[in-house]
């Protein structure tokens, strides 16, 4: 049983943000939505009118895993990825190790970002664009 | 207070940081002492050394929808005090970027785009962007800068370039900088697109005992709750058919003040039939920008376009009722214009609704109007004049570009033409409080209702002492909330004890008493700009139609108006003494 965060109604996305401050606030105790580990943006442009979100999908298999050298990465139990920070050397290979571009880098900290999949962006969101979903 | 300054003669930046200016908080109060600072009286306003400011508030980025930026500037429309307000992104862009205000001054040598980084400048060339449409201008710059993450685009049209004096600013193409001529002022400095983007690396840090997490979060859950339900549900739109009943819906060029299609264009006509989506500014869990989608036939065998235009009640007054249009397309298709050639919206219908009149009266005729004959509810001949408005070299046109008291003085028209200090009255025409607060108190300049139609709603009996009161305390109290960043729509959420916490947390402690002594000194502040620019209270004329129209189903009488006048003048006086001006 895996639960992880889905954004599953993002046609319904406003574009307020809510989501990243939350994330940012409350997991990173910064009020920099740049911390967050949910991005939400638009489509190439407002008058797209569309946004789309960019987080962890918390693949079964995570690829970015592998793309870490120093094995700082492991799988989380209920999806995700968690980071030992004491092995983390900084190369950012994770990054470009995510097919879904969804590992975000925090300056301060000299860190990757992850997303550890506890549902705080999804309460602050006014339209329930995200939801915590339970997948086998 | 960190300051960016900009030259773009020199095509030099600098930072300076301001704390002698500390005072004044930020939003409208720094932009207006930086724009003190800077402006030449004794040269025009479209002149290269002018500056234009631009500040966020100081809230923003640290508590929900303080999402407003303040543009301060030296209005070519009306030869005094410019100032906007925008919301979109810019406000959040600017927080990540570390800078407090924006100065900028000087002329580029050819079309040219900004783009700011964290307080890093980088001049661009935007020669290939002339002409181009305010709309498209942001995806050609968009798509060019594509490293700069969270990022805020401003941008002007064609008729910001041709100088238009109502051109206006689009800020991340739902949001602008309206109604003072900020189009034309970005275009004499050849200045097409601003890009502000940032990683909020000096960012303040809040300690797990500060409080500020549940402190945000109440504010958050207020925002969100049924305390900001109509402007998330309908909108500000809302207000069409309350105004129209009350008779106070400006109709074909404030001739009457009910429209007989008002239902057709209602904010609930709007949601049923064209409403699409809606958008926020970033931090603002309200979400009031209202999106429609104009669908649209191009050629045969079922040839369709889309396109997105947002919409507000001040536009479908203007574009709406004001030019008697009887449907919500027909004010979408008018807003797409506007926002293509970067007119602001209110004074284009204020203008078209002028020409339209003049014509009727056979003021001006065929030959100036270059073959046009307007008539109200005719969206395509009003298409056309706001092209002819942006482009034509004809003569009238280029009187036009000067905006309408430039036209009532070549061609006479002064009294149904609807201008407030020269500005586009806004969409209310309820009584005394509203006119008074238009005409008279108002100081926001872009910003002329200060809720006067509410005082008009509440039915009292007051003197025209009492509501000079009254709307001089709502403008000073505005001019603090102002420096706050904070958008209007949640003043009743910052209540002053809220107010005092949140600038508490940010190491700004102000004492309650002194809400209104900030906000005074910096509404005096403007209020003697104006007056050097040549405002005289006593002297001051409003257009006759304002009094031929009733006004909330009232006729206004001017002697109540002049009691009014010579009441406030006599309180500057008393404020501000002969010498400092």
């Amino acid at each position: 049983m895996r639960k992880i965060l889905v954004s599953k109604y993002m046609l319904r996305c406003m574009g307020c943000m809510s989501c990243m401050f939350a994330c940012a606030r409350r997991v990173r105790g910064s009020v920099n939505v740049l911390k967050s580990a949910i991005r939400v943006r638009t489509k190439g442009g407002f008058s797209s009118g569309a946004m789309t979100s960019t987080h962890c999908l918390g693949c079964d298999e995570p690829p970015c895993i592998n793309s870490c050298p120093k094995g700082a990465l492991q799988k989380r139990e209920y999806g995700g990825i968690k980071l030992d920070k004491a092995l983390c050397d900084s190369c950012k290979n994770c990054i470009a190790g995510c097919p879904a571009d969804a590992i975000f880098w925090d300056d301060d900290a000299n860190l990757p970002i992850f997303c550890i999949h506890c549902g705080n962006c999804v309460k602050f969101c006014p339209h329930n664009c995200l939801l915590i979903e339970e997948t086998r | 207070m960190k300051v960016l300054y900009i030259d773009l003669s020199k095509t030099t930046s600098t930072i300076r940081f301001r704390e002698d200016l500390k005072s004044y908080l930020g939003g409208t109060g720094l932009a207006t002492a930086l724009f003190l600072e800077e402006v030449d009286l004794s040269k025009p306003p479209l002149s290269e050394e002018q500056p234009i400011v631009i500040a966020k508030g100081f809230l923003t980025p640290y508590f929900p929808v303080a999402t407003k930026s303040v543009a301060i500037f030296y209005s070519p429309l009306t030869n005094s005090l410019g100032e906007s307000h925008a919301g979109g992104r810019l406000a959040l862009a600017m927080s990540l970027s570390g800078i407090d205000a924006i100065v900028i001054k000087g002329k580029s040598v050819k079309p040219n785009y900004l783009v700011i980084n964290d307080g890093n400048v980088v001049f661009k060339d935007a020669t290939h962007l002339k002409g181009i449409y305010a709309t498209a201008t942001a995806t050609y710059i968009r798509e060019k800068e594509k490293d700069a993450g969270l990022r805020s685009i401003l941008r002007i049209g064609p008729a910001g370039e041709n100088g238009a004096a109502f051109s206006m600013v689009v800020v991340d193409t739902y949001r602008h900088f309206g109604r003072l001529g900020l189009g034309a002022s970005f275009g004499s400095k050849n200045l097409k697109a601003v890009l502000v983007s940032g990683t909020g690396k000096d960012y303040k840090q809040f300690s797990k005992e500060s409080g500020y997490r549940n402190f945000f979060e109440e504010l958050h859950a207020k925002a969100t709750s049924q305390l900001m339900r109509k402007y998330h549900e309908f909108g500000t739109a809302v207000n069409v058919l309350p105004l129209n009943e009350l008779g106070g819906l400006p109709t074909e060029n404030l001739k009457k003040t009910s429209f007989e299609y008002a239902e057709n264009i209602s904010g609930e006509s709007f949601a049923e039939n064209v409403l699409t989506r809606k958008f926020a500014c970033a931090g603002c869990p309200v979400g009031c920008i209202h999106i429609a989608t104009i669908r649209r036939k191009f050629a045969a065998e079922e040839e369709w376009e889309r396109v997105d235009v947002s919409y507000d009640y001040e536009l479908i007054y203007s574009l709406g009722s004001l030019l008697g249009i009887k449907d919500c397309n027909g004010v979408l298709s008018l807003i797409e214009k506007v926002e293509e050639l970067g007119i602001d919206a209110i004074y284009a219908g204020v203008m078209l609704a002028w020409l339209t009149e003049a014509y009727e009266k056979s003021i001006i005729g065929e030959e100036e109007l270059d073959g046009l004959k307007p008539i109200f509810g005719n969206v395509e001949v009003y298409k056309a004049l706001l092209e002819k408005l942006t482009y034509s070299e004809k003569s009238f046109f280029q009187t036009a570009r000067l905006g309408l008291t430039a036209l009532c003085e070549r061609y006479g028209g002064h009294d149904f033409a609807l201008l407030v200090n020269k500005n586009a009255m806004a969409g209310y025409h309820t009584g005394y409080a509203n006119l008074l607060g238009q005409h008279l108190v108002g100081i926001r300049n872009a910003h002329t209702d200060n809720a006067g139609y509410s005082l008009d709603q509440e039915n009292k009996e007051y003197s025209p002492e009492e509501l000079i009161e009254r709307l001089y305390e709502e403008e000073v109290f505005r001019a603090f909330f102002n420096c706050t960043g904070l958008c209007l729509f949640v003043r009743k959420i910052y209540d002053v004890d809220t107010l005092l916490k949140a600038s508490k947390m940010l190491g700004v402690d102000i004492q309650g008493d002194k809400i209104l002594e900030i906000g005074e000194k910096i509404y005096l502040k403007k209020l003697i700009f104006k007056i050097k620019c040549g405002f005289k209270i006593e002297e001051y004329v409003i257009p006759e139609r304002f009094f031929e129209t009733a006004a909330g189903r009232k006729m206004m009488s001017k002697d109540f108006v002049n009691k009014a006048k010579n009441y406030f003048a006599k309180k500057i006086k008393e404020k501000i003494g002969e010498g400092e001006i």
